[in-house]
């Protein structure tokens, strides 16, 4: 080639433009290309990472593409699936869902409309099911021809087997897989509909296990637990298929004997008890013979609703129990159960008419310093009195069993502790000054309640009242019957700076190590430990040792029902550092007791 | 209508001539379209146009290559046309301006004005001194297209052609200083015109004419009332290169395309060897070509005018935006005169005018004749004239106005029928 320049043959310069033209064209080619295959590698790999299955047609409706999943939800191998029809490959069990299948496809490659089918079962090539979701689109070309579909299904057997574990949670006890509670109730109610309507006669039994507690106290819930499940297998090994068992609380079952006559019904507990005799429970080194007290009713149309129902077999489990354990009674309505129950059913009536018009008083006894490491101000806890609309005052001992029984000690619950915080936030803000501690009580049952915490949490910040003068009591049972959830609460509760106290502390004691798991500012002792205790040695003791491990655990100790001046005496050089009785201070009302402390701090300050 | 194109002798305007390309139609031309010899020769020859037809409208322009039917000549052509209906007669508009005196936005919207009715117009200017481009951008921004789908003050869209002329190549230092900034003028833009103003001995531009006046830096406008006009801008250009993007450019220099200085991404093409070869010259068969990204600016062609390697700068013989898309295109005499050959169908058209650039005229070179042959022949032997360019103005495919290199603008007329 000649130099370029005026001498160059301009062909050869045309030539030698056009060979750097091509260079310049295939290097970008090449580029595009390396960029194209780079963008179809990571669409391929995209594709095939997803966990959706994925299946494109042609115009015609023709197989042409499948990622693994769909490889594998439908058993064929992409090579194989070209070029089938789709109805082929893509096969779905039912002619009416391959029909629609195929029209919608139709519509989709021809109208450009969008497909959704849902929960079809798709048949694989080797004739497995799934359980399928899918959603298809035409595919476009750009000028916005449809050149194909594509198909995106999902396997939801695993979300339908999910739906049905979660239906069966809701209607099962977690622990024996047996119908819980509720499910039970609908299956009672149902039995007693069909008993009115058509006079057919059901049984219902009412079983609470002797000896669960002690195998819970001496070897723990875990043996507990497995003790509960040992004896569901039991129950349902003696009973027949068709006789439904529940888990209705902590060791009481609940067990509908459908169409079963009363004869039938005493014979198949009684099989029962001879299974119960031969079971022993071993854990460990221990063995347990486990017995059950068992109440029996006859569903007839006598009774109106389940809670008459249930409420009879309870009782009747009651009475097999006083009349020494392990063995059955049969409901009969004697004159005495029949006042009693119609006394609690009278008592929901008269709660919930007293809660609706506001008809209950809040009084409050105080609680004195004894030690030196107790708090000066005002500590008292919180009583409740139910003022009919006659006048007459009942304590709380006779409403509680007919509001525990009946689902009424949420909401009596609820009302104390708003009229609690709201009696401390109408004194004049002095007064908050003095206050050491509001001690109100708490059932079992808000103590297990999802909505209390909420309650609770809204009632302080709408009220502003300082939560570290608010204590809350429970029980030492109700702590333990559900340990997780009274962690829960009372974790998040202390950390807004509210303070707990174990009431009625040392009866149902059988472990000290729960104290570790909850956060206590105090421990209630029993009165019946206090009652004697200037006499009797062993309370004394008892006293004793709950003091000084209160105190190690950093937790003051209170000494309920203190009778005078020498329990006093006592309780102080034991360094109990509470004392609450009626010989100290009867229970007044909350506002007169608040004002009084008012008017002597104003008496102080002068 | 009737047209005819005179064929003249060398160096003048007989008037034996032009008496008997009358002798037929029997009276004068009423509209006279003269592209004539540059130099000396200029103001003789109007002069002799003047005396032919002393009533007649007569316009023109200097060209170095003329076209005469299917001749091409370098001795003048003039085209009459003799219009059936006296309404038809049509209206012309002079404005004159310069690269440092850009027309007025009231004169370039008054000069719009005139377009409102016309069903054509006929635009001729020169090349060089004449800010053309600044001059179309002002029409496009004044009007629309039939559609009418602008405001209502925007004016109807009528088909706008011609081209610009030049008799001899320009300096560097006059292809530098070509495009002036697009708003009206400034102070501090006079300013720098004045510093950038050619020696006035450099300035050789294509005079145009208007009856008897000659005007150094003008454009003419000749306003078509009752004439179909059509427009044709054969191209005969292929792609040949992948897409880059100008980053960087201004008025009608290029910077940087793909993020290299302009000269170094010609020289991936334009090398032999190692070395460069000779440019602008070079790369008349390969010419650059718009892609977008805007509609309007897709499928522009620009021609190199200067090639300033210690810049890092090309100069082209049209505007090129920052963000345009663009590639090399490649042509011969093959493709062009194929293409030139291949008129669509429409109607039978009664004159024709063709504006074709000075670069397909390089391409072509001992072919260039065959490209207004083949035109002429395709469209019957009708009377043609025009010449050859430096930049034509034609519509886009999309309707609007542009302004092209390296193109052939074909415009034909036929007088309306009542």
């Amino acid at each position: 080639m000649s130099p370029p320049g005026a001498a160059a043959d301009p062909l050869e310069l045309d030539n030698a433009i056009l060979r750097n033209l091509l260079k310049q064209t295939t290097r970008a080619y090449e580029q595009q290309m390396a960029e194209l295959f780079a963008e179809k590698e990571l669409a391929q790999v995209t594709l095939a990472s997803i966990g959706d299955g994925v299946l494109t047609t042609d115009a015609q409706g023709k197989v042409e593409f499948l990622n693994p999943v769909a490889e594998k939800l439908t058993g064929w191998q992409a090579g194989q699936a070209l070029g089938q029809p789709l109805a082929a490959v893509f096969r779905l069990v039912g002619e009416s869902a391959g029909g629609e299948l195929a029209t919608r496809l139709r519509h989709c490659l021809e109208a450009g409309e969008s497909l959704r089918l849902v929960e079809v079962i798709l048949e694989s090539r080797d004739e497995r099911r799934y359980a399928i979701e899918s959603v298809g689109s035409p595919i476009r070309d750009h000028d916005g021809r449809i050149v194909g579909a594509v198909l995106v299904f999902q396997d939801v057997s695993d979300k339908r087997l999910m739906a049905l574990q979660l239906a069966h949670q809701a209607t099962h006890d977690e622990l024996t897989g047996l119908l819980n509670r509720q499910s039970f109730d609908g299956h009672l109610q149902r039995a007693l509909d069909e008993a009115r309507a058509a006079g057919t006669t059901h049984a219902l039994c009412y079983m609470d296990l002797d000896q669960f507690k002690l195998v819970n106290d001496t070897c723990g819930h875990l043996a507990g637990d497995e003790l509960l499940r040992r004896m569901t297998a039991l129950l349902q090994d003696t009973l027949a298929d068709t006789d439904l068992v529940a888990r209705l609380g902590g060791d009481e079952f609940g067990m509908l004997l459908p169409r079963c006559s009363l004869p039938t019904a005493e014979y198949k507990m009684k099989r029962l008890f001879r299974a119960l005799q031969r079971f022993r429970f071993n854990w460990q080194d221990k063995s347990f013979a486990v017995g059950a007290s068992i109440g029996l009713v006859p569903i007839t149309r006598d009774y109106r609703t389940i809670a008459h129902l249930m409420s009879a077999a309870d009782h009747a489990c009651y009475v097999a129990k006083e009349k020494g354990r392990n063995r059955m009674q049969i409901y009969q309505e004697d004159d005495a159960t029949f006042v009693r129950r119609h006394g609690e059913m009278n008592w929901v009536v008269r709660i919930q008419e007293t809660l609706e018009n506001d008809r209950f008083r809040l009084f409050c006894q105080t609680i004195q310093p004894l030690s030196e490491r107790a708090a000066r101000g005002l500590f008292f806890e919180v009583l409740l009195r139910m003022v009919e609309s006659d006048g007459r005052v009942h304590l709380p001992s006779d409403l509680i069993r007919a509001a525990e029984r009946y689902g009424l000690m949420r909401s009596v619950d609820r009302w104390v502790i708003h009229n609690s915080i709201r009696a401390v936030m109408d004194q004049p803000a002095s007064f908050l000054e003095h206050l050491a501690t509001c001690a109100i009580n708490l059932s079992a049952m808000s103590l297990s309640d999802e909505a209390f915490l909420g309650f609770v949490e809204e009632e302080i910040a709408a009220s502003g009242v300082p939560p570290q003068k608010l204590c809350f009591e429970i029980t030492e049972t109700a702590a333990i019957e559900n340990l997780a959830q009274a962690q829960r609460v009372l974790h998040r509760l202390s950390g807004l700076g509210v303070r707990f106290a174990l009431d009625d502390f040392g009866t149902g004691m059988s472990s000290f190590s729960y104290l570790r798991e909850i956060p206590v500012s105090f421990l209630k002792i029993d009165g019946k430990f206090i009652k004697d205790i200037v006499n009797d040695s062993l309370d004394r003791a008892m006293v004793e040792s709950i003091n000084q491990l209160g105190h190690v655990m950093g937790i003051q100790t209170v000494a309920e029902a203190v009778s005078g001046s020498a329990a006093v005496d006592r309780l102080r050089s034991l360094g109990v550092d509470y004392a609450q009785g009626n010989w100290l201070a009867a229970p007044r009302p909350i506002a007169e007791v608040c004002a009084a402390q008012v008017a002597a701090a104003r008496a102080g300050g002068r | 209508m009737r047209s005819q194109t005179v064929h003249l002798a060398a160096g003048h305007c007989p008037p034996e001539d032009l008496r008997a390309a009358c002798a037929e139609p029997g009276r004068d031309p009423d509209l006279v379209l003269a592209f004539l010899p540059p130099g000396d020769e200029l103001a003789p020859a109007v002069a002799a146009l003047a005396a032919a037809w002393p009533d007649s409208l007569r316009v023109g322009c200097e060209a170095v290559t003329q076209f005469a039917d299917a001749e091409m000549t370098s001795r003048g052509s003039i085209q009459l046309f003799w219009f059936d209906d006296p309404d038809h007669l049509p209206a012309v508009e002079v404005i004159e301006a310069s690269h440092q005196e850009v027309p007025a936005a009231e004169r370039i919207a008054r000069l719009a004005g005139s377009f409102a009715d016309a069903d054509g117009v006929l635009l001729l200017s020169d090349g060089l001194r004449f800010p053309a481009e600044f001059l179309l951008d002002g029409l496009r921004d004044c009007l629309v297209d039939g559609s009418g789908d602008a405001g209502n003050s925007a004016r109807r869209f009528p088909p706008v052609a011609g081209g610009l002329a030049s008799h001899r190549e320009p300096t560097s230092k006059e292809c530098r200083d070509r495009r002036p900034a697009r708003s009206a003028a400034t102070g501090d833009q006079r300013s720098r015109g004045r510093q950038a103003e050619p020696r006035p001995a450099e300035l050789a531009g294509a005079r145009v004419f208007c009856g008897d006046e000659i005007f150094p830096s003008a454009c003419v406008a000749v306003v078509f009332h009752g004439v179909e006009m059509r427009v044709e801008v054969v191209r005969g250009w292929e792609p040949a290169s992948p897409i880059y993007r100008v980053d960087r450019a201004e008025g009608n220099v290029i910077f940087e395309i793909d993020g290299q200085p302009a000269t170094d991404w010609y020289r991936r093409f334009f090398i032999a060897g190692d070395q460069l070869v000779p440019l602008p010259e070079s790369s008349y068969r390969f010419p650059l070509l718009l892609e977008g990204p805007s509609p309007e600016r897709q499928g522009l062609y620009r021609s190199m005018r200067f090639f300033d390697e210690p810049a890092g700068a090309v100069t082209f013989w049209g505007g090129v935006q920052p963000g345009d898309l663009v590639r090399l295109g490649m042509g011969n005499g093959d493709s062009l005169v194929r293409t030139a050959a291949e008129l669509p169908r429409g109607a039978a058209p009664e004159a024709a005018m063709l504006y074709s650039c000075v670069g397909r005229e390089a391409v072509l070179g001992d072919r260039a004749g065959q490209e207004v042959a083949a035109i002429h022949g395709a469209l019957g032997g009708i009377s043609l004239s025009g010449f050859f360019t430096h930049g034509e103005i034609g519509p886009t495919p999309r309707g609007r106005l542009a302004f092209y290199n390296l193109t052939a603008v074909l415009v034909l007329l036929a007088e309306a029928r009542s």
